[in-house]
């Protein structure tokens, strides 16, 4: 494409966009929603993804010991624990820990905890990472086995339940993103054909002075990717000042350590190329749907 | 430089709108094709064009058969022709000189060929100091020149002219014609549809006669020959 005429192009569709005003913006703005509801969808996407891998990466079992272990025989727990295979680390959780850890949990509550200091229900336990999650079930049963060991909490059926759902929720927002660009490029073919329309006189006279199909077509392409990269400019900025303000919510009101959310500063490459390169792919897969139908070159 | 050799076209409506005609036109002559309305006039525009394809026979432009083109060699052909309609088909939201570069623009020339050429096209034509003007600002005699100036932007070898002068009064239309005869004069084929019988009994030059499809006559300097009312 020659310099030249990629400026005609450029310029013919910026004009085209201007001419048609009401309907670029109210197809910029229809993009801009359904690019905005798919942003929507990705950042769930992305902190479902996330989640699921804080899920895997943080799969314990739990190794509760009988009440009335001394110090000694505890530590013995630890040791025959960490002598196991599969084992990559075992951590002791005292009853001490866990009551700290009910009181946080209970946060504005705590006093339902008061008085159980001296009488403390919960048991000491040993937290264990496993090397090989595959090999959960197993393990479990040979901690089981341990003397001292009440009994071993396994969260792997927990974890398998979280990953299926995030595993579905994933699969919805791929097909729900799907159905969005599917959406935005039918709004962009019609405000193309418009456009198309409205420059037919244009057209015919291109066609006899001696211009290509392909002189003819790309100003439409590149009004398609002008309206697209527009729409997604857009919705990239309000998903990320949404996602902002709603982790700026959300950060001090889930605690739980297990759920962290993505961190804007490191996905914002992502959606904004994610935004720009789908508003492009979008215009330009409409304009050339309607160009097929309505350009006859 | 234009070879019409046993064509015929005839429409899927069983209309036979060209039937078995043949002709040549040599490099820099004007011709007038005359005929009634519905003679097969603008059909032979259409042809050239390759806007339609002829049922048979071939037609040569330049040496190239028309009919045997591939679509992405169409627009060269219409490179090599410079259009002229009866509605001047102007871009109404350009000004004189933006439509004449639009043509010039099209074929990817330089913006620094488009600056040399169009002002010395707008001279040619007589419209220099109305470059900034649009088309609804313009004389129909003027929107004509405008046209003619758009259809020599790009140097074709082959000026087109369909009803040039149809909408145009006597004084102006002559005008016109006199514009397309310097034109002619400098190289440039010309081919003119017409059914102004004053401007070819006026001009005498060569006639080639459609009527019903039919090439009725081809005369070197030629009159009209038809009936007008």
């Amino acid at each position: 494409m020659k310099l030249a005429n990629f400026r005609y192009y450029l310029s013919q569709s910026l004009r085209s966009v201007v001419r048609n005003g009401f309907m670029s913006v109210s197809s910029i703005f229809t993009v801009m929603c359904c690019l905005f509801i798919l942003g929507l969808f990705l950042i769930i996407s992305m902190n479902v993804n996330s989640i699921a891998d804080q899920i895997r990466n943080q799969c314990e079992i739990q190794a509760f010991i009988a009440d009335g272990s001394s110090q000694r025989q505890i530590t013995e727990i630890g040791e025959r624990i960490r002598a196991l295979d599969n084992v990559r680390e075992a951590v002791l959780f005292t009853k001490k820990d866990a009551l700290d850890y009910m009181r946080k949990l209970f946060a504005d509550n705590a006093q339902a905890l008061d008085g159980l200091e001296n009488d403390n229900p919960f048991p000491d336990s040993y937290k264990i990472t496993l090397k090989d999650l595959s090999q959960a079930g197993t393990t479990v049963v040979s901690v089981g086995t341990i003397t001292g060991v009440k009994n071993v909490e396994n969260k792997q059926a927990l974890m398998d339940k979280i990953l299926a759902v995030t595993g579905k929720i994933k699969d919805a927002s791929l097909w729900l993103m799907l159905l969005l660009c599917v959406v935005s490029v039918f709004i962009i073919a019609n405000t193309i054909k418009l456009a198309v329309f409205s420059r037919r006189r244009e057209i015919n006279v291109m066609k006899f002075v001696g211009a290509t199909d392909w002189f003819i077509r790309w100003p439409f392409i590149i009004e398609g990717i002008i309206i697209g990269v527009s729409g997604g400019l857009i919705a990239f900025g309000l998903v990320s000042w949404g996602y902002i303000a709603v982790l700026k919510d959300v950060d001090g009101a889930i605690s739980l350590d297990m759920f962290r959310f993505v961190p804007y500063p490191g996905i914002w490459h992502i959606l904004l190329a994610a935004f720009i390169g789908l508003g492009a792919v979008i215009g330009a897969a409409g304009s050339s749907l309607s160009i097929r139908k309505h350009l006859k070159v | 430089m234009i070879t019409f050799e046993n064509v015929t076209k005839a429409y899927d409506n069983g209309t036979v709108a060209l039937d078995n005609i043949s002709f040549h036109i040599d490099k820099g002559e004007f011709v007038f094709v005359v005929g009634p309305s519905g003679a097969g006039k603008s059909t032979i525009t259409r042809l050239l064009m390759h806007e339609e394809l002829p049922t048979s026979g071939s037609i040569l432009v330049d040496g190239i058969a028309v009919q045997d083109l591939k679509r992405p060699e169409i627009p060269y052909l219409r490179r090599s022709i410079g259009v002229v309609f009866q509605d001047f088909r102007l871009l109404d939201d350009r000004n004189v000189y933006e439509n004449v570069s639009f043509a010039m623009q099209i074929v990817g020339a330089s913006r620094r060929e488009i600056r040399r050429q169009v002002p010395s096209l707008l001279s040619m034509v007589g419209l220099s100091h109305k470059a900034k003007l649009l088309p609804t600002q313009l004389s129909r005699g003027e929107a004509q020149r405008v046209s003619l100036a758009r259809a020599l932007a790009n140097n074709p070898p082959i000026l087109l002219a369909d009803e040039p002068t149809a909408s145009l009064p006597p004084k102006t239309a002559f005008e016109i014609v006199e514009l397309i005869g310097e034109i002619n004069a400098r190289g440039t084929t010309v081919v003119m549809a017409t059914h102004a019988k004053d401007i070819v009994d006026n001009m005498k030059k060569r006639v080639i006669a459609i009527e019903d499809g039919l090439l009725v006559r081809d005369e070197v300097k030629g009159g009209y020959g038809f009936e007008t009312r």
